[in-house]
C-alpha cells in the first residue's frame, strides 16, 4: 500500500489516503515550487492519491541569475557599478 | 477541485486568487491576465515592435507565446551562452527555442557568445574577477549588453524579459535586505528608454506567479529546457524564492502583495528619484557605444578587450 511521488531524480514513498498537499508536507516539498501530474495530467492539492499512484513532480522554481534579475537588469545597462 | 468557471475538473489551483481552473478556462484566463498588465503599466501596444528575450526555459517561451497569440509583433532573441554542464545546457535550450520558432512561424535572431566574442561564459567568468567565483555575474553583464544591442540595432520600440512574479519578488526581498536604495528606485514593470541608446524594457509576467507560468508551459504543450542552469545551484535568487514559497504556504498571496504593495508605495512617493545613484545621465561607450554610468568604456567591452 504504496504511492509514489517523484521528484527530478529523487524518489518518495507514502501511504495512499491522504491528499496531494498532506503528502508534499509529509516530504517536505513547499506545494508552490512544484506541479503535480498523474498519468501526465496536472492534479490540484485537494486529490487524494490512491494506492499505487504513481505522481510525477515538476520543479517551476528557475534562479541562478541573481546579477541578471534581481538587480542589474533593473537597470539593463553595462554595469559599471559591478 | 471544480473549475470556478466551468464547473469541470480543475487542474490549477490559485489559492492567492481563491480561483481554481480547467486547463481550457486556464489557457484563456492567463494571456487575459498578461494582457490586463500589459495595459495596465502601459508596456506597449499592438503597434509596438516587440523583442522578446528568449531563453529556452518555460517563461520566456511562454512569454512568447502569449504574445504572439494575442496579436503582437513579436520577434525572439536567444543568446547562445556556451554552457555545456555535462548536460548541453545551451545547445539544448537553443534546440527547443529554435523548434519553438519554427513551429510557430515567428522570426528568431540568435547570438552566439563564443562565436561574437570568441569565448564561452564559463571561459569568460573564469578569466575575470567578477566571475572567480561564479559566472553568473559576468552571465547578466553580457546578456544585458546583448540585448540592449540587438534591441537598438533592430529598432524595436521595447524589450521583454520573462520575469514573473516570483522573480520581482525574490529581487525586492533581496534588494529589500541589503537597502539596495539605487535598485529599489529602479524596480518597476517598465524602464524608460534613455539616451544614449538605452532600449524600453518590460515584464509583462511579473505579476503572474512561477508555478503559473511552469503550468501553462505544460498545458499548452511547449517544449521547454527543464534543466536549471548547471550555475544556478545555491544562487541567493533560489533561496530567496524558497524563503517566500514557505511563507506563501502559510499565507496565500503573501508574495503577490509584498510586490504589488511595493508598488503601490512607489506610487505614492515612497522614493525620492535621488536615491537612485545612477539617475544622472548616462555616458556612450567609447567603444561600442552602448550605454554606461561613468566615462570611458563600458563594463562590457572592458572584459572582452581581455580576451583580444
Amino acid at each position: 500500500m504504496s504511492v509514489k511521488l517523484t521528484l527530478r531524480d529523487k524518489e518518495f514513498i507514502v501511504k495512499p489516503g491522504m491528499t496531494l498537499r498532506d503528502s508534499l508536507s509529509k516530504i517536505d516539498v513547499l506545494p508552490e515550487a512544484v506541479l503535480a501530474t498523474r498519468q501526465g495530467e496536472m492534479i490540484t492539492e485537494d486529490e487524494i492519491l490512491q494506492d499505487g499512484d504513481e505522481i510525477k513532480l515538476i520543479a517551476v522554481i528557475s534562479g541562478g541569475y541573481e546579477d541578471d534579475k534581481t538587480e542589474a537588469v533593473l537597470l539593463g545597462i553595462n554595469g559599471d557599478e559591478m | 477541485m471544480k473549475c470556478n468557471q466551468c464547473g469541470g475538473k480543475a487542474v490549477v489551483q490559485m489559492r492567492q486568487h481563491k480561483l481554481a481552473l480547467c486547463a481550457k478556462d486556464f489557457l484563456q484566463w492567463l494571456p487575459d491576465q498578461v494582457e490586463r498588465f500589459i495595459k495596465k503599466y502601459k508596456m506597449f501596444t499592438h503597434s509596438d515592435r516587440v523583442l522578446a528575450a528568449v531563453s529556452g526555459g518555460k517563461d520566456s517561451l511562454s512569454l512568447w507565446d502569449i504574445l504572439w497569440r494575442l496579436g503582437y509583433s513579436v520577434d525572439g532573441l536567444y543568446i547562445g551562452l556556451g554552457i555545456d554542464g555535462g548536460i548541453g545546457y545551451s545547445d539544448e535550450s537553443r534546440r527547443l527555442t529554435e523548434k519553438f520558432a519554427n513551429e510557430r512561424g515567428l522570426r528568431l535572431v540568435v547570438v552566439s557568445v563564443p562565436d561574437v566574442y570568441g569565448e564561452a561564459i564559463p571561459d569568460m567568468a573564469h578569466r575575470t574577477r567578477r566571475g572567480k567565483t561564479k559566472p553568473c555575474a559576468v552571465c547578466g553583464l553580457t546578456k544585458r549588453h546583448i540585448m540592449n544591442r540587438i534591441a537598438c540595432e533592430g529598432g524595436y520600440d521595447v524589450l521583454v524579459t520573462g520575469h514573473n512574479l516570483d522573480d520581482e519578488a525574490a529581487a525586492l526581498f533581496g534588494n529589500t535586505l541589503n537597502w539596495a536604495t539605487g535598485h529599489l528606485v529602479r524596480q518597476w514593470p517598465v524602464l524608460e528608454a534613455r539616451p544614449p541608446a538605452l532600449a524600453r524594457k518590460a515584464k509583462p509576467l511579473c505579476r503572474i506567479y512561477e508555478r503559473e507560468m511552469a503550468a501553462y508551459a505544460m498545458l499548452r504543450g511547449i517544449e521547454y529546457i527543464y534543466d536549471e542552469c548547471p550555475y544556478a545551484e545555491g544562487s541567493k535568487s533560489i533561496y530567496y524564492k524558497e524563503l517566500l514559497n514557505r511563507m506563501e504556504a502559510d499565507r496565500p498571496g503573501a508574495k503577490l502583495s509584498f510586490y504589488v504593495s511595493f508598488l503601490q508605495a512607489k506610487e505614492n512617493g515612497l522614493f525620492a528619484p535621488h536615491a537612485d545613484p545612477n539617475a544622472e545621465s548616462l555616458h556612450a561607450c567609447t567603444t561600442c557605444g552602448q550605454p554606461t554610468s561613468a566615462p570611458g568604456e563600458c563594463a562590457f567591452c572592458r572584459m572582452t578587450l581581455k580576451v583580444k
